[in-house]
């Protein structure tokens, strides 16, 4: 008996030392490198493939849960017949579509053939998407067709990686009753812009001069990219250093803080919902936000103040554009070109803004008169996007756009002076920029 | 010379096989055997995983920026350790965690000994207190924001009623933290009410009829019976709260994402910011093992602590 419990004690010892041999081994395996290197964007074309050829095949595309992402869901019955091509869409909502996209695209084994991307994303995907330019070339793209500031959005390092499909742009959407009963003129920049709100500004009747986003929401950020550019700075200076750090930087952050006086009373709680709702509702005379809340503030389903919403563009605007691009490691990458080119191309292009996707980045839609009829802003959007200002390409783009985000916010809020918040901001974003 | 037959050599292997399989029992019992599916799986899905991030927290390894990957030592503790706005978030994770369940363990007391005291109607009380574990932190989260809300929610509404105006209870960096806080209490309080309540009604009643017999107030009981009596259970249910409080994120990434400024960030929320915003793997990885360390402390303190109190 005695003998049994010794043997035991000696195999558990045993065993444990077993385990522990086996930890250890575990811990070096696990400490060993995470991943390996991606090569450089695929810089040759797939050999051509009728587009017959790709017929009852099929691509993923993951896109945004939004009124684009039903747009473009719309277009894939008359894609499918074109092509023969079926898209699975997966649709998932803005900060998720980045994270998903990233984490998938690093993993190469990518959920999607086809991703719909912002712009401000692709610096940070462009290790893991196709080159286009050579499939460009192959199919004699008509590229002079394309608003020149929605196309260079897709090229990143020198090298096309993304198309177009949807260029954002910033501007000014107000009231034409309330500017008309006051005697204020459309504002032309974004000066006039500031001396409207605070002219229009009304508390005692509930309506604010100008309604922004004032909480921790992208749109504080973008404001503020948009002010500095409009002091004359630039958000990376072009020896890599933070923009924001100098008499430009100070100066927007003052200006936002004299915006909010003319905003609704709980504007340090607002983000983009809040802040287009605000004008929907009556609650303010202006909103500054993207060309795409058009529809919806003209439309009286949505806003209470559909018939008196006048529209204008201001220099300096901030870009935003939706582009699509192919993962690298796709085995499909035919079948998501065909797709991508088609949706770009003027009958897909038109197809998606008629839906109500957004607007398109190509002239022969965006000079028609069916768009021009659905968006009756399209010149004012016109020149708003060709005198665009865009955000830097950097990879750590989400990064630094945070770091301005808690920065604003923090001024706005009353927690720092500018100069104080500048200061901490740039310390954080330096680990960035090296 | 003789040359063994096919049945002769089949016959020993089969005894090298018995004779292995002997030895093999003989250092490794059976039974430890048995287990070994179930070890294996564990090891699978929860020691891997973190082996494999506590490997990553010592990489440069941001998901961006893949052609830069290398071993980088300890320069990601370093850099969380450096960075200001993690110190920060430190700060705001304490005060946080020790407001929070300080108030959730003292209003759960006092709830428990007025409902341990009701004849009448106590199971419907206990009900209704119930209500608000069973909820979604998600859904908590979202339905506080819309209450807070400084033009549409139905606080403001109330206290503009009364003439106090329309405080901006997320937006305004004194009142943001003390507002994920209360909302915090507001959730997890029932949690304490019902360990406590649990605990009272199995104390034993000849303990407080001899002390009520002798005289004692309901105070008197309380400090000298029902605290001593409850400790094991206090403590439990402080490690339970204390370490979900210090893990918090839903709550406050949904109602404020951290701010205003990063006036609400915990480490919870700064981990995401630098794991998915910043999408710096090794660097999230590295703040990860700092919660792990501070939730591990602050479990063997209290551990430490209940075991004393058990001696006791």
């Amino acid at each position: 008996m005695s003998g049994q419990v010794n043997r035991a004690i000696v195999t558990r010892r045993r065993f444990v030392q077993t385990l522990g041999v086996s930890a250890v081994g575990l811990l070096l395996a696990a400490c060993a490198a995470p991943a390996a290197t991606p090569a450089q964007p695929a810089s040759t074309a797939p050999a051509a493939v009728g587009a017959g050829a790709l017929s009852g095949s099929s691509i993923r595309f993951g896109a945004l849960a939004n009124y684009k992402g039903d747009a473009l869901e719309k277009t894939f019955p008359d894609f499918e017949k074109a092509t023969g091509i079926k898209v699975l869409i997966d649709k998932l909502p803005n900060p998720n579509l980045a994270d998903k996209l990233t984490v998938s695209f690093a993993s190469r084994s990518p959920d999607y053939d086809v991703a719909m991307m912002d712009e401000t994303w692709i610096a940070g995907l462009a290790p893991y998407l196709t080159s286009v330019e050579p499939l460009v070339t192959r199919d004699n793209l008509d590229l002079k067709q394309y608003v020149p500031n929605g196309l260079s959005a897709g090229v990143y390092n020198g090298t096309r990686v993304a198309m177009p499909l949807d260029p954002n742009v910033m501007m000014l959407w107000y009231r034409k009753d309330l500017f008309a009963a006051k005697g204020v003129v459309a504002p032309a920049t974004f000066d006039d812009v500031i001396g409207a709100a605070e002219k229009l500004n009304d508390p005692a009747n509930g309506v604010a001069g100008i309604s922004v986003s004032g909480g921790q929401d992208g749109q504080v950020s973008a404001l503020a990219e948009f002010l500095l550019w409009n002091a004359g700075g630039e958000i990376l200076t072009p020896d890599k250093k933070f923009g924001f750090n100098g008499p430009a930087g100070i100066k927007a952050l003052q200006t936002y803080q004299r915006i909010i006086k003319s905003a609704p009373p709980g504007v340090l709680a607002y983000g983009y919902a809040e802040q287009i709702n605000a004008f929907y509702t009556g609650k303010a005379a202006m909103v500054f936000y993207w060309a795409s809340i058009g529809p919806d503030a003209t439309n009286p389903e949505k806003s209470q103040v559909a018939k008196d919403v006048g529209w204008a563009s201001v220099p300096n605007a901030q870009r935003g554009v939706w582009t699509l691009g192919i993962s690298k490691d796709s085995t499909r990458k035919d079948a998501a070109w065909e797709w991508v080119k088609w949706i770009t191309g003027p009958v897909g292009s038109a197809e998606f803004t008629q839906n109500g996707g957004g607007h398109s980045p190509r002239f022969d839609v965006l000079n028609s008169a069916e768009f021009a009829q659905r968006y009756p802003w399209a010149q004012d959007y016109q020149k708003a996007l060709g005198g665009a200002r865009s955000r830097p390409q950097v990879s750590s783009w989400n990064a630094i756009d945070t770091v301005i985000m808690n920065m604003t916010t923090s001024v706005l809020s009353g927690q720092k002076q500018p100069e104080d918040a500048i200061r901490a901001a740039d310390q954080q974003v330096a680990p960035y920029l090296t | 010379m003789s040359f063994a037959t096919a049945a002769e050599r089949r016959s020993r292997r089969v005894d090298r096989a018995a004779t292995l399989r002997q030895r093999i029992g003989h250092l490794i019992p059976f039974y430890y055997w048995a287990v070994l599916p179930a070890l294996a799986a564990t090891l699978a899905v929860v020691v891997l995983p973190l082996m494999y991030s506590f490997g990553l927290s010592f990489w440069h390894y941001v998901l961006t920026d893949p052609r830069n990957v290398h071993f980088d030592g300890l320069a990601n503790y370093a850099h969380a350790l450096n960075d200001p706005t993690f110190r920060n978030s430190l700060g705001t994770t304490f005060v946080y965690g020790v407001g929070t369940v300080a108030v959730e363990l003292v209003l759960g007391m006092a709830f428990a000994l007025v409902v341990n005291t009701l004849t009448v109607g106590a199971g419907l009380v206990r009900t209704a207190m119930l209500v608000p574990v069973f909820m979604t932190p998600a859904v908590v989260a979202f339905m506080w924001r819309f209450m807070l809300h400084p033009d549409l929610g139905i606080v403001n509404y109330f206290l503009a009623l009364v003439g106090l105006g329309h405080p901006v209870w997320l937006g305004d960096p004194r009142l943001a933290l003390p507002s994920v806080m209360a909302v915090e209490i507001w959730r997890n309080t029932p949690f304490m009410f019902l360990v406590f309540l649990a605990g009272m009604q199995s104390l034993p009643s000849e303990l407080f009829e001899a002390a009520a017999v002798d005289g004692a107030s309901f105070w008197q009981r309380f400090r000298s019976l029902t605290l001593p009596l409850l400790m094991p259970l206090i403590l439990v249910a402080l490690i339970i709260r204390g370490m979900d409080a210090l893990r918090e994120f839903d709550t406050i990434f949904i109602m404020t994402g951290g701010g205003p400024g990063n006036a609400t960030e915990t480490i919870a929320i700064s981990t995401y910011r630098y794991s998915f915003r910043n999408y710096d793997m090794g660097l999230g990885s590295a703040v990860s093992y700092v919660i792990f360390a501070v939730v591990f402390l602050f479990g063997i303190y209290f551990v430490r602590r209940m075991n004393r109190t058990r001696v006791d």
